[in-house]
């Protein structure tokens, strides 16, 4: 037994100074709720035919500006064709968008880092990811998809990389464009201003739907004291929206 | 006695300032396509009702005109943990009690706004901040 120990001390010993480089990403974080430009460090790792879409925090697009995405036709048609007081019924005001939509606004969000696992919570609709750590396999094709996928996540340096596929279509600007379901999103988080900050980049690849790629830059503040809340949607809600 | 304003967004830097100080919180269903971020609107009227509810609470007051008699307006608010985070709670507001609202006013013209802020008859703001900065905004 004793023999055993040491024959795995020298493999902790390798492995501890790994997990103590790796920032932690843990805690509450606020969104900044104004559009932030571009963060060269994250930037660099951004396709530079990327459109940047300038709509995060408070900001929104209205009808039929995508902020330079490019819809194909099929997309386009069904934007022009979208009626804004759709999802303002008693069963579609509760509907969840993926994690597209709901990561750069408007609520905040709290991380748990563990080596193997991360989740974040999303205060928005009450969701929940899940980045799976390290070198795991693909999910087959034909897997769930849900409104917060599958995400394999993976250290580059300092920063976290997250790519998330198996995400069910929905909205990409809250304003009649939606994403398909074989999205893929690539994420990059790394920590600033000596950890007060979190930025991340929030890369769109969806061939189906845009015949460009798009890139969201999204920062938070961390805060102290706070978790995230309850979000108990209530339907009755689109009664306010109701035709007379 | 009622005070009803519609303006017209200001051009000076100082105004431009304080409206972007105090955008609104996009939520479930699209600001930009409800409300007009580039007019303000400001009522004052009795509190008929306030439900703290996502995906947004909502405030009815009874506004009292010139002719003496009465009209509903509506007032949007963020959801309530936003709410919560600028001081507000399930009871901040109370029937019987006359608040001024201001905020944007809805595109179709009717009798509805996305609140801004809230202040009481004597003019304290209710969460006990009318107006923070961005980053505290959400």
């Amino acid at each position: 037994m004793k023999r055993r120990a040491w024959v795995l001390l020298p493999a902790l010993l390798v492995a501890l100074p790994v997990l103590a480089d790796t920032p932690d990403l843990s805690g509450f974080w606020n969104l900044v709720s104004r559009v932030i430009d571009p963060d060269p460090e994250l930037a660099r790792f951004v396709p530079q035919d990327a459109v940047v879409l300038r709509d995060t925090g408070a900001a929104e697009f209205g009808l039929m500006d995508f902020g330079g995405l490019k819809p194909r036709p099929a997309a386009l048609k069904a934007a022009q064709e979208w009626n804004p007081r759709a999802g303002l019924t008693i069963s579609t005001a509760c509907q969840i968008p993926s994690i597209v939509y709901a990561l750069q606004g408007p609520f905040p969000i709290e991380i748990y880092q563990g080596r193997d696992l991360m989740v974040m919570r999303l205060e928005y609709m009450d969701m929940a990811r899940v980045f799976v750590m390290g070198d795991k396999p693909d999910w087959p094709a034909d897997a769930p998809h849900t409104k917060v996928g599958y995400s394999r996540a993976h250290w580059e340096g300092d920063q976290l990389v997250v790519v998330t596929t198996h995400l069910k279509a929905a909205t990409i600007t809250n304003n009649g464009l939606d994403h398909s379901d074989n999205i893929v999103v690539t994420e990059r988080y790394r920590l600033a201003d000596g950890g007060k900050t979190l930025i991340a980049s929030q890369l769109y690849e969806d061939p189906d739907v845009l015949e460009n790629r798009g890139v969201r830059y999204i920062s938070w503040r961390r805060a102290t004291n706070d978790h995230v809340h309850a979000y108990d949607c209530d339907p009755s809600f689109a009664e306010e929206y109701a035709a007379p | 006695m009622i005070s009803r304003m519609l303006n017209r967004r200001s051009s000076s830097w100082p105004a431009i300032l304080l409206l972007m100080a105090a955008m609104p919180v996009l939520a479930h269903h699209s600001f930009a396509v409800f409300f007009d971020d580039a007019r303000t609107v400001t009522v004052t009227g009795t509190v008929e009702e306030f439900q703290f509810r996502n995906p947004h609470g909502l405030i009815r007051i009874t506004v009292k005109k010139a002719d003496g008699t009465g009209e509903t307006w509506k007032a949007e608010t963020n959801s309530p943990s936003i709410l919560e985070r600028r001081g507000w709670t399930r009871t901040s507001l109370k029937a019987g009690e006359v608040i001024t609202i201001d905020g944007w006013p809805a595109r179709d013209g009717s009798n509805y706004l996305r609140m801004r802020s809230v202040k009481r008859a004597d003019g304290t703001p209710v969460g006990g901040v009318a107006i923070q900065a961005p980053e505290e905004q959400k």
